[in-house]
């Protein structure tokens, strides 16, 4: 991989943050500014909002939260694998896979016969 | 990762299968009690035991996973002991849990992870083997710890036990970074060498440092022992029993690795450091063990005692530099001591923590010392065999403990006697005066058992008959106890004093 | 192969390594592009509105432009008139910074998307790597916009989300494996080249998993978009759109055109991995430049697969919406259901069974030409077996409960 790819990536970066600042100045230069109170307070179908919005919510999110950490890790442990599946022989190099697999599997196995995925 | 490796891996597949079986057939909606589950643990463990028996003794070591893993004799002895601490854990908890009405089967398997954790700590040569051991030993006793979720001292000790075993584990990577930094290596064989080379050894001293906060940590020496009391009495009882133990073999044995890097020099700052952290754990120990009025809570005082003990051995261990660079303890008794000191532990812990988990009440009462009282006249057995391993922990003759003892304090002595400096000998006289001060609080139990008067209103009246697997536990224990401690050579039966002396000595000549 | 800086250049008439050139082949990327990326933008809300509305028995916008074309641009002068709002408990730095992480995660992604062999800015080697990376980035924006805003709905509708894009990024990450274990590669270029030749040489027929490795990742992508029937986050019906419910002129516009730019790259990784790329699947045009010779050649030939990447990708964009307009939105479990215990087993069996596969049929000559021609013939077959099918319910559906055969636009 050449350099100049790495550097064009990083303009192409420059150019993503570039575009929407461009986008909201041209939007704030054309659009009115009539502020009122109500107008800036938060959407609530009407009311007043009665409480604020930033509260607890239920810890099912989290168990998600940590098996994505789970199998995304596994995916991207499995990237260099795939990569080199078609250069490697021999049937270590799939047991391997199989192994690791075979753990996070009947982790999964146990998470879904535990009931842990069921959202009441 | 050859199909070679994997043999080397045998001892472990033991826990690993057993884990991965019960949450197969324990995972289900309707929790209950299963009696197939401790069943499949304790065959876990007897893999592991009956692979310790196949492989011993083993000619020189075999490695794993690109030298990360290493199956030497350390390592077996390591499995050997971890295995009979975790089917002792295993065993108590069956009955344990069955009152506490907590029988599920996350209790097992987390027991089979920890044990495998504190395995593989004991067979890592490098950083990254040992971090993933220790992590795994100590996620899983997190929760272990907080298992008895509906009773606030157990998951007090479960919150204590993560917030400040995570800062130690972060000491740990701290270390481990600085050692990269300064060895370019996680291996510790690098370390020895590296340590000559002025430009890194600052890197290395701190790192060092880092990383001997961390173990001592997970021992629960001074000045890091505050929240080994709290987490130690909240914990269920088998769990107390199995932290105790487990945790320091695994420990010991990879301080003892690292060290035979690092005293390859003569002259290391390491050995006074030790030396103080030896005298103050002990001290610390002990006075505090004075004041408690539960034995558990005593006997979790005394286990930072012990570990002021087993670090004497670190401080005195010596050998002769092998041809490979690295020292070789085979011909320390230091070394040999702190083997066989942890066997003494063993049993003697693992039993009197039995016998805890079968007066404990629910709530965790029914462990002062008032409440032994009589204890020894009511049931007599149960009296008899906490009295041998107070005794045992308290180092009296006769018992395992005391041979343990011997071997430490004898070692000290032997390393300083006809040497101008005479502080290993007065480390030695400080540690029996310890002993002296333990033996009061050791015996503080005998003085209830057998000479107060049963209370009236006893609470131990109408308890329930010892169940099977706690029963075969305390036995076994009992057994262990008096047979490493009388020497049982001269029934000629094997495995006594000196074979597992012996077998000490060879677990120590493959290190690298 | 001569990239795409050094081909640009010489065409340019610069000297390929002098800061001239890179300069001039940065603005003939750039302009084409960031046009690129709102056409495709313009094009595909107005393909929704004419989409949706066929379905539904209507014509859609038609006053703006012929049949409404130009529809979508009256849409974005008009939201340039628009008041910006922030409102005034929100968090304001992260309430601004939250649709440029959202776009910038979008765009990145045109990148690395080959149009051709040539017109591609960075041949990344980790390509697919790159897009699943800065993909996910777009969680994070969502809920950096729902949690700034202060709002219930918005928060609602960004934990949604993440929940969302979060566990179906599991299957689509493993979808990508089951392909890199048959490309041997990460590049898109590369995983392009391998399925040169011949239709039946695309990864959609290499072997019998394919497919289903296909509808996993066609289904994950779906939720990726947070499109129906997986647009729980924007639920307007419910949650008043959701994470951008406070989100007003530009910035709302920011967003709706990341989420239409996000569809085209999902639809064109698809086309990459599955498809052929730029591929038309006829060697002959493929290689068009064998017969033209010298630089008109090789601009007509990669003209031409730039031509079909885009169809194939608009083609797999009117899927994504005929499902829209088809499905009614599934509830929260059932969503994390199909994840969960649907998908994700799934994937993980598909990706050993093509690894098994590729292990036994790799190495043979002329094998996988073989499969793909069975495996084409049999998606043919089942195809017009199953629009037969579609056809017998439809009219048995209408003839039980007596409603005349409705006729619809598509």
């Amino acid at each position: 991989m050449e350099p100049s790819v790495l550097v064009s990536l990083l303009i192409v970066l420059g150019l993503a943050a570039a575009i929407p600042v461009v986008m909201v100045i041209l939007g704030r230069a054309f659009g009115p500014k009539r502020p009122t109170e109500v107008k800036y307070s938060v959407y609530e179908c009407g009311l007043e909002p009665p409480v604020d919005a930033r509260r607890r919510f239920t810890v099912k999110f989290y168990e998600v939260a940590v098996l994505f950490v789970v199998f995304d890790v596994e995916v991207a442990f499995l990237f260099p694998w795939a990569l080199l599946f078609k250069k490697s022989s021999g049937f270590l190099f799939f047991g391997e896979m199989i192994v690791f697999l075979g753990i996070l599997g009947v982790g999964l196995f146990y998470v879904i016969k535990r009931g842990a995925l069921e959202w009441e | 990762m050859t199909w070679e490796d994997t043999k080397s891996l045998m001892p472990l597949l033991g826990p690993f299968l057993a884990a991965l079986a019960i949450l197969v057939v324990g995972g289900r909606k309707e929790r209950g009690p299963n009696p197939l589950l401790p069943l499949l643990a304790l065959a876990g463990f007897g893999w592991t035991l009956v692979g310790v028996g196949c492989l011993w003794p083993l000619e020189g070591a075999h490695d794993a996973f690109a030298g990360g893993l290493r199956l030497d004799g350390l390592g077996l002895v390591v499995a050997l002991l971890v295995s009979l601490g975790g089917a002792a854990c295993t065993l108590l908890s069956v009955d344990y849990l069955k009152r506490r009405g907590r029988n599920l089967p996350e209790f097992y398997v987390l027991v089979l992870f920890s044990a495998l954790g504190m395995m593989v700590m004991g067979m890592s040569t490098n950083w990254l083997s040992l971090l993933l051991g220790l992590e795994t030993m100590s996620l899983a006793l997190y929760v272990l710890c907080g298992f008895l979720r509906d009773e606030t001292r157990s998951v007090e000790s479960s919150i204590k036990y993560f917030l400040t075993g995570s800062f130690a584990s972060g000491l740990f990577l701290f270390g481990m970074g600085l050692l990269y930094g300064g060895t370019g290596s996680f291996e510790f064989r690098d370390l020895g060498g590296a340590m000559l080379d002025a430009q890194s050894q600052p890197l290395i001293v701190v790192g060092v440092g880092f990383l001997l906060a961390g173990f001592l940590f997970k021992i629960g020496a001074a000045p890091l022992h505050m929240w080994l009391p709290d987490v130690y009495e909240g914990a269920p009882t088998p769990i107390t029993g199995f932290m105790a133990t487990g945790v320091k073999v695994a420990a010991f044995a990879a301080v003892i690795r690292v060290l035979s890097e690092i005293y390859q020099h003569e002259h290391v700052g390491l050995r006074d450091v030790l030396w103080w952290i030896a005298l103050i754990t002990m001290i610390v120990g002990n006075v505090a063990a004075l004041a408690q009025t539960s034995v558990k809570r005593m006997l979790a005082y005394s286990s930072i005692a012990h570990a002021g003990y087993l670090t004497i051995a670190l401080v005195v261990m010596r050998g002769a530099v092998g041809e490979n660079g690295a020292i070789d303890f085979s011909g320390s008794l230091a070394a040999r001591a702190i083997l066989y000191y942890l066997l003494a532990y063993l049993v003697a812990n693992m039993g009197a923590f039995g016998v805890l988990s079968y007066l404990e009440k629910q709530g965790g009462k029914g462990l002062a010392y008032e409440d032994l009282a009589g204890l020894g006249f009511k049931h007599r057995f149960l009296g008899l065999v906490l009295s041998v391993f107070a005794l045992s922990l308290a180092g009296i003759p006769g018992t395992a403990g005391f041979v343990g003892k011997f071997l430490v304090f004898g070692s000290a002595v032997d390393a300083g006697v006809g040497t101008a400096d005479s502080s290993f000998v007065l480390l030695a006289v400080l540690g029996i005066l310890n002993s002296l001060v333990g033996l009061y609080y050791y015996l503080r139990v005998l003085i209830q058992l057998y000479a107060k008067p049963l209370a009236e209103d006893a609470s131990t009246r109408g308890a329930p008959l010892v169940g099977m697997g706690t029963g075969l536990v305390i036995v076994a224990s009992f057994i262990g106890t008096l047979w490493w401690g009388f020497g049982a050579d001269f029934l000629n039966l094997g495995f006594g004093v000196e074979p597992a002396m012996r077998m000490m000595q060879g677990a120590l000549a493959t290190l690298r | 192969m001569e990239s795409y800086f050094t081909f640009v250049s010489s065409v340019l008439g610069f000297e390929p390594t002098s800061l001239l050139g890179f300069v001039g082949a940065i603005a003939v990327w750039a302009v084409p592009i960031t046009a690129f990326v709102s056409v495709v933008g313009l094009v595909s809300i107005w393909l929704e509105r004419k989409i949706s509305a066929h379905i539904q028995c209507r014509v859609g916008p038609m006053e703006v432009g012929p049949h409404g074309a130009l529809q979508t641009l009256a849409d974005g002068i008009k939201l340039l008139g628009k008041e910006d709002l922030v409102p005034a408990q929100a968090d304001r730095i992260l309430f601004g910074l939250a649709p440029m992480l959202v776009f910038a995660s979008t765009f990145v992604g045109f990148a690395v998307i080959p149009f051709s062999q040539k017109a591609v800015i960075a041949d990344l080697n980790l390509g697919i790597f790159f897009l699943a990376a800065v993909g996910s980035l777009e969680a994070i924006g969502v809920v950096m916009a729902g949690w700034s805003s202060n709002n219930k709905w918005s928060l609602f509708g960004a934990i949604r989300a993440a929940t969302q894009v979060v566990s179906y990024e599991i299957p689509l990450g493993l979808s990508l494996l089951a392909v890199v274990v048959v490309a041997g590669s990460m590049s898109l270029n590369d995983i392009t080249q391998a399925q040169s030749g011949w239709v039946w040489n695309w990864f959609l027929f290499r072997n019998p998993f394919m497919w289903a490795v296909f509808l996993i990742y066609f289904i994950a992508s779906l939720a990726e978009c947070k499109r129906a029937p997986f647009d729980l986050p924007e639920a307007e019906s419910e949650l008043v759109s959701g994470f951008h419910t406070e989100y007003s002129g530009m910035r709302f516009a920011i967003f709706f055109l990341a989420e239409y730019g996000a569809m085209y790259i999902v639809s064109a990784i698809a086309v990459v991995l599955f498809f052929g790329g730029w591929y038309t699947g006829i060697p002959f045009l493929d290689h068009i430049s064998g017969s033209i010779g010298g630089t008109t050649g090789v601009v007509v030939e990669n003209l031409i697969g730039a031509g079909t990447i885009i169809v194939k990708s608009f083609l797999l964009i009117c899927v994504q919406m005929w499902i829209r307009w088809t499905l009614p939105r599934i509830r929260l479990d059932q969503m994390m259901d199909l994840c969960l215990k649907y998908l994700l087993p799934f994937s993980l069996v598909l990706l050993v069974a093509v690894s098994l596969w590729q292990a036994f049929q790799g190495p043979i000559d002329g094998g996988n030409s073989v499969m793909g021609m069975i495996m084409l013939a049999a998606t043919v077959a089942s195809l017009i077996w199953m629009r037969r099918l579609a056809g017998r319910v439809s009219k048995a559906s209408a003839l039980r409960r007596e409603l005349p055969v409705v006729k619809t636009g598509l």
